[in-house]
């Protein structure tokens, strides 16, 4: 019986695996698990073959996404409410990782546009602090299959651009040695710094891929959970 | 008060701070140190000669390599025009100033420098010709190439560190200097 239901877990965490984590996949992971055990408890009685057993409960299971609902009740303020918490850490994060930057041009900017975000996600999140404890149990339907693709498509679109923006600038760096012949000379520090920063600058949009994949967890976290 | 928030605060004391530093400390340090730096690539006793190594080339006729090289060198804040004559491989340097007007030790040390960094960084520039609203100063390769020896060749000298000892650290030397320019450039009064 142990090997039995030990198989079959393996099967249904395998077959769950790219599910989120909500108290409705959870509840429908169970019912799949026991409604496997109870068939194949029902082959072995009838004689049937331990393995054949089990080959034949699972025979007919795929493919469950269609059993799961996407729409997703969360509380809805709250979850604003974090999502402008985290843009407010992750923006005082990249502003304070772009302030050596501040010694070229791009970096400047940079680093005052971090500074902005900081200051209007900063606001938001006092302005919405003080409301906490009155919209605390706001809720609303919110799509968290359309979100969770939405943050795949962000990290293949952030994995793209870093690709283009390096190759862009490995091209203007480089470009002069194979038409010219005029090789790229690292002097010193400072020679390396002015090299290194056009590559270093545009991995700071990773705020925006991470806000994504926040948004998407915290759909998951914030579910409202009906007894 | 929940983690999250004293993150917030602790994060929001290190930008202030950082913020602080860079442009209150390090920012006007490295601006002076710049500007020094600056003021030293106009003598050629401090000019560093790593940033000219950029402008070598084989061919004299690549005029924008040409003043991209003069432009790195001492004398590169008098204003000049280029004349290249590239029958013969020579170049001319027309600056927008008088050679009177120059301390004359310091006119010295800059033929000195400037002309052996020329005949260094492009190879087959046979005469050089540096031409004042007052003076003219020419020079030859072939005697600039006797002048360092069969020991030291033009070649050896894009080396940053044989630079500096085989011409550079020898400009302090005054007979040094007036040797090479009484004995290599030909100076016409106009």
């Amino acid at each position: 019986m142990y090997n039995n239901s030990n198989d079959l877990e393996i099967f249904v965490e395998r077959l769950f695996a790219n599910q989120r984590k909500t108290k409705e996949v959870v509840e429908l992971k169970n019912e799949v698990l026991s409604n496997l055990e109870a068939r194949v408890s029902d082959y072995l009685e009838n004689g049937m073959e331990y393995q054949s057993a089990i080959s034949l409960a699972i025979h007919n299971i795929d493919n469950i996404e269609t059993l799961i609902d996407d729409n997703q009740k969360v509380y809805s303020y709250r979850l604003r409410y974090e999502l402008v918490q985290s843009t407010l850490i992750y923006s005082l994060l990249a502003w304070i990782c772009t302030i050596p930057f501040r010694f070229v041009a791009n970096g400047i900017w940079a680093n005052m546009l971090f500074l902005c975000i900081v200051i209007l996600s900063g606001a938001a999140y006092l302005s919405m602090s003080r409301h906490l404890k009155r919209y605390d149990k706001q809720t609303a339907i919110i799509n968290a299959g359309k979100l969770a693709k939405w943050c795949k498509w962000a990290w293949w679109l952030w994995g793209a651009f870093i690709v283009v923006m390096w190759a862009y600038t490995f091209i203007i760096q480089f470009g002069s040695d194979v038409w010219f012949g005029r090789e790229l000379r690292i002097h010193g520090p400072y020679s390396f710094y002015i090299s290194f920063v056009p590559y270093a600058l545009p991995l700071t949009s990773i705020m925006i891929p991470q806000l994504i994949h926040r948004a998407s967890k915290l759909t998951t976290q914030l579910e409202v959970k009906e007894s | 008060m929940s983690r999250k928030n004293w993150l917030i605060i602790v994060l929001l004391l290190i930008g202030i701070g950082s913020i602080v530093a860079v442009e209150g400390f390090i920012k006007p340090r490295a601006q002076e140190q710049a500007i020094q730096y600056e003021a030293e690539q106009d003598d050629p006793l401090t000019h560093d000669i790593r940033k000219s190594l950029e402008f070598a080339s084989t061919y004299m006729g690549d005029a924008s390599n040409l003043i991209n090289l003069n432009a790195s060198l001492p004398m590169r804040d008098i204003g000049r025009t280029f004349q290249l004559y590239p029958e013969q491989l020579t170049a001319e340097l027309r600056f927008q100033a008088r050679a009177g007007d120059l301390q004359e030790e310091k006119l010295k040390q800059l033929l000195v420098y400037n002309s052996t960094a020329n005949f260094v960084m492009i190879d087959n520039l046979q005469k050089l010709i540096l031409t004042f609203e007052d003076q003219v100063f020419t020079i030859r390769r072939d005697e600039v190439e006797s002048w360092y020896g069969s020991k030291v060749s033009l070649a050896s000298l894009r080396d940053a560190a044989t630079w500096e000892k085989e011409v550079q650290s020898r400009l302090g030397d005054s007979n040094y200097v007036s040797e090479y320019v009484g004995n290599l450039v030909k100076r016409e009064f106009l």
